[in-house]
């Protein structure tokens, strides 16, 4: 769905339209499930997330001025939600200083050689469900950051807008959370190439 | 490692931080390109970003969460409407 077609349905929704709402609502949703179920990794919460969401996009839409993209704007509302839905759970939410000692050492990095592997051991199913579990292994604050712009392709002002933090801050979460995992991809990378 | 890949690294990660497909410096493209170890460190970070777009499946819905949702919101706006 374009920007034209969405400010169309959000206009449409602000004055009663609920058949505009009802296709905002199918075409945001799955997107707002997953967002919360990869950050709070829990269905049940992903679907309270996302009833929260969309209850409060229904209540606030009238506010919603259009400097920024609606999808932003309903990315935010959903984030929030699900980051408090985290701290009221008590989960750990570690700070940038407490990972910047594990992720900025470079130096002590693995290097090992797997850019040849065949993309089609790359894409199998145990591959896949290791990629996610490094996903999951990600602390909050990375794992947010990193889906928002490398896997949903928000850009970095957009990432910052979103989790309300400078766009200096979106960078250095994002450089460590693609740290940890080529750190974890190389690990498995190389038990996988010694069974080979 | 060679030793003198920390620094050039370090300025990786720093510029990872900002976009994988962003131009390089020329300085840094240079020794990326001499240095073996860093070269395969460049690619494996962007092959790992690559990897995780290309294998990402989002999960549907549920069908009965999707079901409450639009019971909710009906019942938000039936709401309003009274």
């Amino acid at each position: 769905m374009d920007n034209k077609r969405i400010s169309l349905l959000v206009s449409r929704t602000k004055e009663g339209d609920q058949e505009a709402f009802t296709e905002l609502v199918n075409f945001f949703s799955e997107r707002v499930y997953n967002l919360a179920l990869r950050i709070l990794k829990s269905p049940d919460d992903a679907s309270d997330v996302l009833q929260e969401t969309f209850l409060a996009v229904y209540e606030k839409i009238g506010t919603f001025d259009g400097r920024s993209n609606f999808y932003t704007w309903v990315y935010r509302i959903a984030t929030n939600f699900a980051l408090m839905k985290l701290r009221k759970d008590k989960r750990t939410i570690l700070t940038d200083e407490d990972m910047e000692a594990k992720f900025d050492s470079p130096d002590k990095m693995q290097i090992s050689e797997w850019r040849d592997l065949p993309l089609h051991d790359m894409l199998s199913k145990e591959f896949r469900k290791h990629l996610d579990e490094a996903v999951d292994e990600l602390p909050e604050i990375y794992r947010s950051v990193f889906i928002l712009r490398d896997i949903e392709n928000m850009s970095i002002k957009e990432t910052s807008a979103i989790l309300g933090i400078t766009e200096s801050n979106v960078k250095i979460r994002l450089k460590r959370a693609r740290l940890f995992l080529r750190e974890k991809l190389a690990k498995y990378m190389d038990e996988y190439l010694k069974e080979a | 490692m060679k030793k003198h890949s920390k620094k050039i690294l370090d300025e990786l990660c720093n510029y990872l931080g900002q976009d994988v497909d962003h131009p390089m410096c020329k300085e840094l493209l240079q020794h990326v390109n001499e240095c073996p170890d860093c070269r395969i460190y460049l690619d494996t970070i962007k092959m790992t970003v690559s990897l995780y777009r290309k294998t990402y499946e989002p999960s549907p819905v549920p069908s009965d969460v999707k079901e409450k949702l639009f019971k909710t919101l009906k019942l938000k706006q039936s709401k309003i409407q009274k």
